[in-house]
């Protein structure tokens, strides 16, 4: 029997709880070391690459190799970050989620060019998140490919990040992982949506923040250009393969058949091209114009190579 | 003897906390839904448990076949081995016995506390509760022993353990990805350690006076054929009746009450002259099998079991709207999918707890007052807690007496468990002309759709569509109250599921 008197005991607390208090203190993380947006691009800035065909996993490659490949990117040992859609608890034939095949494929040609850790995450919206991974097919597609593949459910996944040039939110969160990634990669589907008509590139990154609803409260769109200007990913792979023409983002809805994946490095070109697949101009999608005057990035397709193979 | 007995009781718990551990469900990919993660039934304790068995189906004049297949062997054991469940399986009495052990050592033995006064409480509790189901009201959940661990440990134990699993320290078979709360956790874990704390006073207080599945079991073993018998060369120590945890061993040592005994065997090892046995026999000596209950006492009991039952059907909960067929008292009391019509549900739910551990969003609570004091306990879905997911059936696989009946994930689209509606006055897309339509977005029926209204997409819901599973509820940015909210009105467990399917299937064909 241990024998404890009074003075030690109320020591020993102290003790211990002054300890709680300083280990408390050095786990508040503040600001991020650097945004994605700050890192020179790999690729030509004005350039998309469409492939087009039907094999999913075939166009990923050739349209990022059309780009310039996927080893100018991604170097021996780079910890890569892939950002799908994976909000619902869908299968992938109701095209509300990334194909699994194109996500599979981005961790595979990441993986040939050396890279360390490969991490597939999203905020998922639907629940069990253990579910949506499965039923999205993407925890088998990253898993099989080498990546790890994490739903994000906790407000201690994500940081605050400053957003110096924004018009209706001046700060917002990021997914801790994606600040701290070499090389990010977004990899949305093109599909009809309720409040901003279409998702495509720019509107997936909402998945990269903690409050969505604060943004509906706000004003989405803006909303939706501001992070644009804070969170730019290395590479966006658009998934256009199956596009969802009603019912989105959720489904299920009508789909087509479009056979294609576009991968650019200006997040404002590869979405005007993605309106461009719903018969819609990028100058109708209010969150794209609103970037494109912000200095996103070109929404006048005009003005951008597109390599089509 | 008694070494068996408690390696018996450490599996039986064991095996308690394990199937209480697998009551939860993993996405199966071949299922492309969630299933349990075992397919040994989870709820066994719950069907062997006779009191829960003979009180559903009084109450609710059905043949339950889960619970009379696994309840019927235990009363036949019962009948021929008297109280061997409380002393050698229920996981309370082996908590008690532990408890004894671990915090009530020093107590001193009360060796004259077979007072028949306490000791019959449990008979007239049972009476109550008897008396109650034969007038239609299951209130056996309040007092049964298996019910009352099971709801402390998902209620108070289970979130604990999702904290440390969310907390990295992983549980295995515990989720790290919810966190789990409960309403009433305090008064769930409040009831148990109550119990234990009630071992200051006598060993097993509870199973001794206040049990009632105990006075069933104690009831059952008037022709118990395994007994208690003490040889002639007894040298009246009376060692054995301070031994006895059940203070069952009479004045006379010779002497016991058979309704009592626990066959714990703890008397035999005691016994200096190792003159008392428990074997299978048919001698008499020393076996009072009586039980002396007075009379008044059990009317009296049967005159609360009759209060209770009457109480609850006039309850205001009870009052159905003007239709007939929904319970107006509570414009909330959202039934999980697959739960049967109002009146049979309260007396089939015997209160388990298990759909809500399994519930992988948490939604499904412990009613408060949602459903009246008949209900008390019962499951309620809360969406803005979470909503009833849709690839999911789980509620329904684990519950034992079938008041959520079996159900497909597929039939859940056409079964109607609420309606949605949107208060204009508090969405932001009606009253700002924001840019909102979440309900829209993350709606798994398709039942939320938008209008274009001067020149704003504007949410609407179409009741044909809407189940009432929540999610809308649930994600709405408005706080603290959603501006779109389930009610029950939209309830239709009167109905078939055909009927349920029929009116699913008028719904207009919109596309957008």
């Amino acid at each position: 029997m241990i024998k404890l008197d009074r003075r030690e005991f109320l020591g020993a607390i102290a003790g211990l709880g002054g300890a709680l208090f300083l280990g408390g203190c050095g786990s508040r993380e503040t600001q991020s070391a650097e945004l994605p947006a700050t890192r020179t691009t790999k690729y030509a800035d004005n350039t998309l690459a469409v492939a087009s065909g039907s094999d999913a996993s075939a166009l990923t490659r050739k349209a990022v190799d059309a780009l310039g490949g996927m080893d100018k990117l991604v170097k021996s040992g780079d910890f890569v970050v892939v950002k799908p859609n994976i909000a619902w608890n869908q299968p992938p034939e109701v095209g509300a989620t990334t194909n699994p095949e194109v996500v599979g494929e981005i961790v595979r040609m990441c993986k040939e060019c050396g890279a360390g850790r490969i991490l597939v995450i999203d905020h998922v919206i639907d629940r069990p998140a253990e579910m949506v991974l499965g039923l999205t097919g993407i925890m088998a597609a990253g898993k099989n490919a080498g990546a790890e593949v994490v739903a994000a459910q906790n407000e201690s996944d994500f940081s605050r990040v400053e957003i110096a040039q924004g018009r209706a939110i001046k700060s917002d969160t990021c997914l801790k992982e994606i600040l701290k990634a070499d090389v990010f990669i977004n990899a949305p589907i093109a599909k009809t949506h309720g409040a901003t008509t279409l998702t495509l590139g720019m509107k997936n990154l909402m998945g990269c923040i903690w409050d969505r609803q604060s943004w509906h409260r706000s004003k989405l769109d803006q909303c939706i250009a501001d992070y644009a200007t804070i969170i730019r990913p290395d590479l966006t792979i658009l998934d256009a393969n199956r596009i969802l023409l009603t019912g989105g983002p959720k489904g299920p809805g009508k789909t087509k058949a479009v056979g294609k994946v576009i991968a650019g490095v200006d997040p404002v070109a590869v979405d005007s091209y993605g309106a461009g697949l719903f018969e819609m101009s990028a100058d109708d999608i209010s969150h794209i114009r609103l970037a494109h005057e912000m200095g996103v990035g070109e929404m006048d397709l005009a003005k951008v190579t597109i390599k089509n193979v | 003897m008694e070494n068996l007995r408690r390696v018996v009781q450490v599996v039986a718990f064991g095996v308690f906390l394990y199937l209480f551990a697998l009551t939860i469900g993993r996405y199966s990919a071949d299922a492309q839904a969630n299933i349990l993660t075992s397919k040994a039934p989870i709820d066994t304790f719950f069907r062997m448990d006779p009191l829960l068995g003979l009180t559903t189906m009084v109450a609710t004049r059905r043949i339950i076949m889960v619970m009379l297949a696994y309840g019927l062997p235990v009363v036949i054991l019962s009948v021929l081995a008297g109280r061997f469940f409380c002393g050698w399986i229920c996981p309370l009495g082996t908590t008690l016995d532990a408890a004894d052990v671990l915090f009530f050592r020093r107590r001193q033995k009360t060796a004259t506390s077979h007072s028949a006064g306490l000791r019959n409480i449990k008979y007239y509790l049972l009476a109550g509760i008897v008396i109650a189901a034969l007038f239609g009201a299951q209130i056996a959940y309040f007092l049964d022993p298996i019910t009352i661990i099971t709801r402390a440990f998902t209620f108070s134990v289970f979130p604990l353990a999702a904290a440390i699993s969310a907390g990295g320290v992983n549980i295995p078979l515990v989720p790290a990805d919810v966190q789990y709360f409960f309403r009433l956790n305090f008064l769930a874990a409040a009831v148990l350690i109550g119990i234990i704390a009630l071992n200051a006073i006598s060993r097993r207080f509870w199973c001794r006076n206040l049990c009632p599945l105990g006075a069933l079991l104690g009831a059952l073993s008037k022709f118990s054929i395994v007994r208690r018998v003490v040889k002639s060369n007894c040298i009246n120590c009376r060692k054995c009746i301070p031994g006895c945890k059940m203070g069952a061993i009479c004045d006379d040592p010779v002497q016991y009450q058979a309704p009592e005994c626990i066959y714990c065997y703890s008397c035999t090892p005691i016994c200096p002259a190792l003159s008392t046995r428990i074997a299978p026999t048919l001698a008499s000596d020393g076996y009072n099998s009586g039980l002396d209950l007075s009379k008044r006492r059990v009317l009296q009991a049967s005159g609360v079991g009759l209060a209770i039952a009457v109480l609850g059907k006039t309850n205001v909960a009870a009052k159905t709207s003007r239709t007939g067929r929904v319970k107006t008292s509570s414009p909330v009391l959202i039934r999980p999918p697959g739960a049967l019509p109002e009146d049979e549900f309260v007396d089939r739910c015997v209160r388990c707890s298990e759909c809500m551990k399994v519930c992988p969003t948490n939604g499904l609570q412990p009613a408060l007052g949602e459903a009246g004091f008949e209900g008390i306990w019962t499951p309620v879905l809360v969406p803005r807690i979470g909503e009833c997911t849709r690839h999911c059936n789980l509620c329904s696989q684990v519950c034992s007496s079938q008041a959520i009946g079996p159900l497909e994930v597929s039939e859940k689209e056409h079964v109607f468990i609420g309606t949605a509606v949107i208060d204009r006055s508090q969405c932001i897309a009606w009253n700002s002309d924001k840019q909102c339509l979440v309900c829209d977005e993350c709606c798994s029926y398709r039942a939320v759709v938008w209008q274009t209204i001067d020149g704003v997409r504007r949410p609407f819901v179409e009741e044909h569509k809407c189940v009432g599973c929540g999610i809308c509820e649930n994600v709405c940015p408005i706080q603290p109250l959603s501006a779109i909210r389930v009610f029950s009105f939209g309830d239709k467990r009167h109905l078939s599921r055909q009927e349920q399917k029929a009116y699913f299937e008028q719904a207009p064909k919109t596309e957008q």
